[in-house]
């Protein structure tokens, strides 16, 4: 049975691209991700099943992680299907958005489920290369640059996985190596590891297709990127580094830095943008950050890996489910204006932001114990990251509020069927922290969203002058800008050196 | 009359037989020559299915005739002819049916599947070869058949690009012939045998040796493409595109890569040629052809032209497995010459789809074609994603397993980066075409107008070979474990060779 459901939820997708040219492929595609959702629930963890003779001999599975990651992301897909299909205005592209769309979830489900290393990298190289689909989609020369940027990123990090996959397969001769068998991995191994997922997950340097991917794509596809795409980065390295079984302190150390260098450059990157999009790419970048750097550090200190595994799956869960809803409410409220919907959007930036009672403010809870208990010297990292981190979120979710406020219009109605997936997804957020007891102290919680709104309307109030001087001043993608005017100077002084050699050659 | 002794001789002769036929034929008689083609092709299939069923058994099928004394005329069945004849008599039935399509209506047309058929002929012929002898007259006669193919169209430009073909074949074809005679000469008669010959003859002076192997590898080379003797190539264009996609799928090309394998493995033998320091040039002249076959296709705006340079560049992977000592290596090598032809032939019926369909014949006019024609340009897709190595099709395969070989040979340090900056050059000139077939609008005005009155995008005879031949590319990817796969074929090869 669970077997059976857990081939269902992979093939539906797959087959739904047969009917995607139909009537019917529009409500399909709602439903391609049910089967992947329900596995996610029924399915014990521990199941898998062998199939010697697919690929080279593919193992599916869940476990315990794959399990979390499996319920939320797909759980976004079916959401950000349903607002895609509820959207009113009609596209000429559906078809192929459908296409791209259902290839990409393909992806990531074979990724989750996928327990040995060449499924794992079907899924990985599947859902990178049809998301560009969804990037370039709207075929606007901004469009185009970010699909171009994403997809030689992308590139970079499949092969970069490939030559690391060769090398892991040779040393553990195994294709479903255990974290015990992944003990004594090589330098160019670990490096290239942290290469191709670094990109994934936007880590600070390898963010650069992020801030452009993100805004360029449509509402739902910007919603699965940066709920459910980027954390597949962290599955990865979750699954492939040896966590718990070999302290690595100089990658540790690697990834703590990177992660912290997000969480802190987020805020000056992000406040400056005008696009609310971009302002929350921005914050993805800071939060996928913070994990990175729990990861870092349970990479250094074996004995602490566990919980801070567990702990980053769930802030990874509410991160993807958070920031779906922000990304499909920015959508609701951009083609409705409607200032219901404004108000509702409040809800999942201050849930983000870690408001007492959400899953905000949960996820900070099990992230700070299990990184702070751990007694190590690196754990004073997190004493002020996390503080500085919550701070720079709700200052971000603020700016973005600020820039929503904008598109929404006094006089008009709240969409509600085409709303309805939006908030079925917010209804889902707000009920989940009921599933704990013990939830962590308001007071505690509260400060930095209260720092951050008193900020906010200090410097809306008094000091306009403050934010506008800002603004506008950091392009989106920020160090992508002067690289490729760099790249573009080099081509055109090599074009111009060459012109002259033949113009010299022709005069000689 | 014992079917051991005979299969080999009646697989040539089921294309053979036809071919001489056809000649004979009035240019009218379609439905004779359209019948004698298939059954020829289908006959072909049948007889190298109870070939694959005995070679695995590990019965032998042999075909000898003594010319003179020392000398035979052998036609052998191991592991890696059977392979190579399987794709080849795949493909020729698949190109057949294309061919029929594209060529209905044109003139010459009798000629035309005269010499197509003794391609073939000359194709299976080498790939069943015993021994040395019999390998250089069948890549003679292949060389000799082919250029009538890709004259065809009779224009100056075609000629010109057969004449190129020509010269730069014969005089590959001549240095192995030389080296054949050097060799044979010294060594007595040459019947290859898996886990090489020369190894085990004592006395044989090796720096002579290394001279002869230079001689068979440059003569080989030509025909696959090797840099720099690539030249005739992308100039060989000009052929019709089921002469191309054979040509560059499986009959040419793929006969001097196939030469390059046989060389090492069966007459040599890859531990001895090693030995002798003879892999590391052939592994350097391999990576630098791989690259700049790569970069050179950047910037071919001539669709048949890029997929050529592209041609240069993959087909060197076989030869780079082949270099690479182990058996992981050599399986991936030899399943690329399967995976390769799978994908090329696919991307060539795709070019020349485009170009009988709706008159393009460049990429930068390919702008939105994947709206009117789907199937074509899925199958296109398909193949360029598999040349990129992209999973599941089956270039994947092939090149998990060169990079796995490199590593367990020690040299991952530098043929994973060849590896790698190839598949991103691959991806740098294939997925621009991809995304202006899928992604940009159509332009307003067509070079020839597409006839909408069919159901289909094109004729079927066009459009069902490619669409075969990249569902054959990805099950080869999908299904590499499964029994019968290439890769478990190929995996009985090395097993043979390395005499595990």
């Amino acid at each position: 049975m669970s077997s059976a459901l857990l081939i269902l939820a992979l093939l539906t997708p797959l087959l739904t691209l047969v009917f995607v040219f139909t009537r019917i492929g529009g409500p399909l595609t709602v439903v391609a991700a049910l089967p992947a959702l329900a596995a996610a629930i029924a399915v014990p963890a521990g199941t898998s099943i062998d199939i010697p003779w697919l690929l080279l001999g593919t193992r599916l599975g869940l476990d315990a992680n794959a399990g979390i990651f499996l319920l939320f992301t797909s759980l976004l897909w079916m959401v950000a299907a349903a607002h895609a299909a509820s959207q009113l205005q009609v596209d000429v592209n559906a078809v192929r958005f459908r296409i791209f769309y259902l290839l990409a979830m393909s992806g990531n489900f074979i990724l989750v489920l996928g327990q040995d290393l060449i499924s794992f990298y079907l899924g990985f190289a599947l859902m990178g290369l049809a998301a560009y689909g969804l990037v370039v989609h709207d075929g606007t020369p901004l469009a185009r640059r970010a699909g171009r940027i994403y997809l030689v990123m992308t590139l970079v990090a499949e092969f970069a996985l490939l030559f690391a996959f060769v090398m892991m397969y040779w040393r553990t001769g195994t294709l479903s190596p255990n974290h015990a068998q992944l003990i004594g991995a090589g330098m160019l191994e670990l490096g290239l590891l942290m290469l191709a997922f670094g990109i994934k997950a936007g880590v600070i340097g390898l963010h650069l297709w992020l801030p452009l991917a993100h805004p360029a794509a449509p509402v739902p596809a910007s919603a699965v990127l940066s709920g459910a795409m980027i954390k597949t980065a962290l599955i990865g390295w979750m699954r492939y580094l040896p966590f718990g079984h070999e302290s690595l302190p100089e990658w540790g150390l690697l990834l703590l830095i990177a992660g912290a260098a997000g969480a802190l450059l987020a805020l000056p990157l992000g406040l400056p943008q005008t696009n609310p999009k971009v302002v929350l790419a921005y914050s993805s970048v800071g939060k996928m950050g913070s994990m990175v750097c729990a990861l870092g550090l349970a990479l250094i200190e074996p004995s602490a890996a566990p919980a801070i595994i567990a702990a980053v799956t769930l802030f990874a869960a509410h991160h993807g489910l958070t920031k779906g809803a922000l990304f499909l409410g920015f959508g609701v409220v951009k083609s409705s204006s409607s200032p219901w919907a404004f108000s509702l959007l409040v809800f999942p930036a201050l849930a983000l932001a870690g408001l007492p009672f959400t899953t905000g403010a949960l996820a900070k809870e099990f992230l700070s114990l299990s990184v702070l208990g751990v007694a190590e010297k690196w754990s004073w990292v997190f004493f002020w990251l996390l503080p500085i981190a919550a701070l720079s979120t709700a200052l971000l979710m603020a700016r973005f509020l600020y820039l929503m406020s904008g598109l929404a219009e006094r006089k008009s109605s709240f969409p509600l069927l085409p709303a309805l997936p939006w908030l079925g997804l917010l209804t889902v957020i707000l009920l989940t922290p009921l599933a704990y007891d013990g939830l962590p102290s308001p007071v505690k919680n509260s400060w930095p969203i209260a720092i951050a709104a008193a900020t906010a309307i200090l410097v809306t109030r008094a000091r306009p002058a403050l934010l506008t001087s800002l603004v506008g001043r950091i392009p989106p993608g920020d160090l992508i800008v002067p690289l490729s005017n760099l790249t573009a100077r080099l081509v055109a002084a090599y074009r111009l050196s060459r012109g002259r050699l033949r113009a010299a050659n022709e005069a000689g | 009359m014992r079917l051991e002794t005979w299969l080999p001789a009646l697989i040539l002769l089921s294309s053979l037989v036809p071919g001489l036929v056809i000649f004979l034929l009035r240019e009218e008689n379609h439905i004779l020559r359209t019948s004698l083609n298939l059954v020829g092709a289908v006959m072909k299939l049948g007889l190298v299915g109870i070939m694959i069923w005995g070679v695995f058994h590990e019965r032998v099928f042999e075909t000898r005739w003594t010319l003179a004394p020392g000398l035979d005329l052998v036609l052998h069945a191991d592991a890696l002819s059977v392979l190579f004849v399987t794709l080849s008599t795949v493909l020729w039935l698949v190109t057949t049916v294309y061919a029929i399509g594209y060529l209905e209506n044109g003139p010459h047309r009798s000629r035309f599947f005269g010499f197509f058929s003794l391609c073939v002929t000359a194709t299976v012929g080498l790939a069943l070869a015993g021994n040395l002898f019999t390998f250089v007259i069948f890549y003679e006669i292949l060389t000799l058949s082919t250029y009538p193919l890709v004259a065809h169209k009779g224009t100056t430009e075609a000629v010109r690009g057969a004449r190129i073909y020509l010269s730069y074949t014969l005089a590959g074809g001549m240095l192995l012939l030389v080296g054949a005679i050097w060799l044979h000469t010294m060594a007595g008669p040459l019947d290859f045998a898996q886990g090489g010959i020369l190894g085990d003859i004592d006395g044989l002076d090796t720096t002579l040796l290394s001279w002869i192997f230079l001689l068979l590898i440059t003569g080989l080379g030509v025909k696959a493409a090797l840099v720099p003797l690539h030249g005739w190539l992308p100039q060989a264009m000009v052929a019709p595109a089921p002469v191309s996609a054979l040509l560059h799928a499986v009959a040419v090309v793929k006969a001097g890569a196939f030469g390059i394998v046989r060389i090492v493995y069966d007459v040599y033998g890859v531990e001895f040629a090693d030995s002798l320091d003879l892999l590391a040039p052939l592994g350097a002249a391999a990576a630098v052809t791989i690259i700049y076959g790569s970069v050179k296709a950047l910037s071919q705006d001539h669709l048949k032209k890029r997929l050529a340079y592209s041609t240069v560049s993959q087909v060197s992977y076989i030869a780079l497995g082949t270099a690479i000592v182990g058996p992981i290596a050599t399986i991936g090598g030899m399943v690329h010459l399967v995976h390769q032809g799978l994908l090329k032939i696919t991307l060539f019926f795709a070019a020349g789809n485009y170009a009988e369909t709706l008159g393009i014949h460049k990429v930068s006019e390919m702008n939105g074609v994947g709206r009117l024609m789907p199937g074509t340009t899925l199958a296109f897709t398909i193949g360029a994603l598999g040349m990129i190595g992209i999973p599941p099709v089956a270039g994947f395969i092939s090149k998990w397993y060169l990079g796995l070989g490199a590593v367990e040979a020690g040299a991952a340090t530098w043929v994973m980066p060849v590896l790698v900056a190839s598949s991103l050059l691959n991806a740098a000139y294939f997925l621009p075409i991809l995304y202006r077939a899928w992604f940009r609008d159509l332009p307003r005005e067509w070079p020839t107008p597409p006839r909408h009155t069919r159901r289909l995008e094109t004729q079927a005879f066009l459009l069902w070979p490619p669409v075969a031949t990249a569902t054959l590319a990805l099950a080869a990817g999908l299904f590499a474990a499964a029994p019968y796969s290439p890769l478990e074929w190929v995996e009985l090869i090395a097993a043979r060779e390395y005499r595990q």
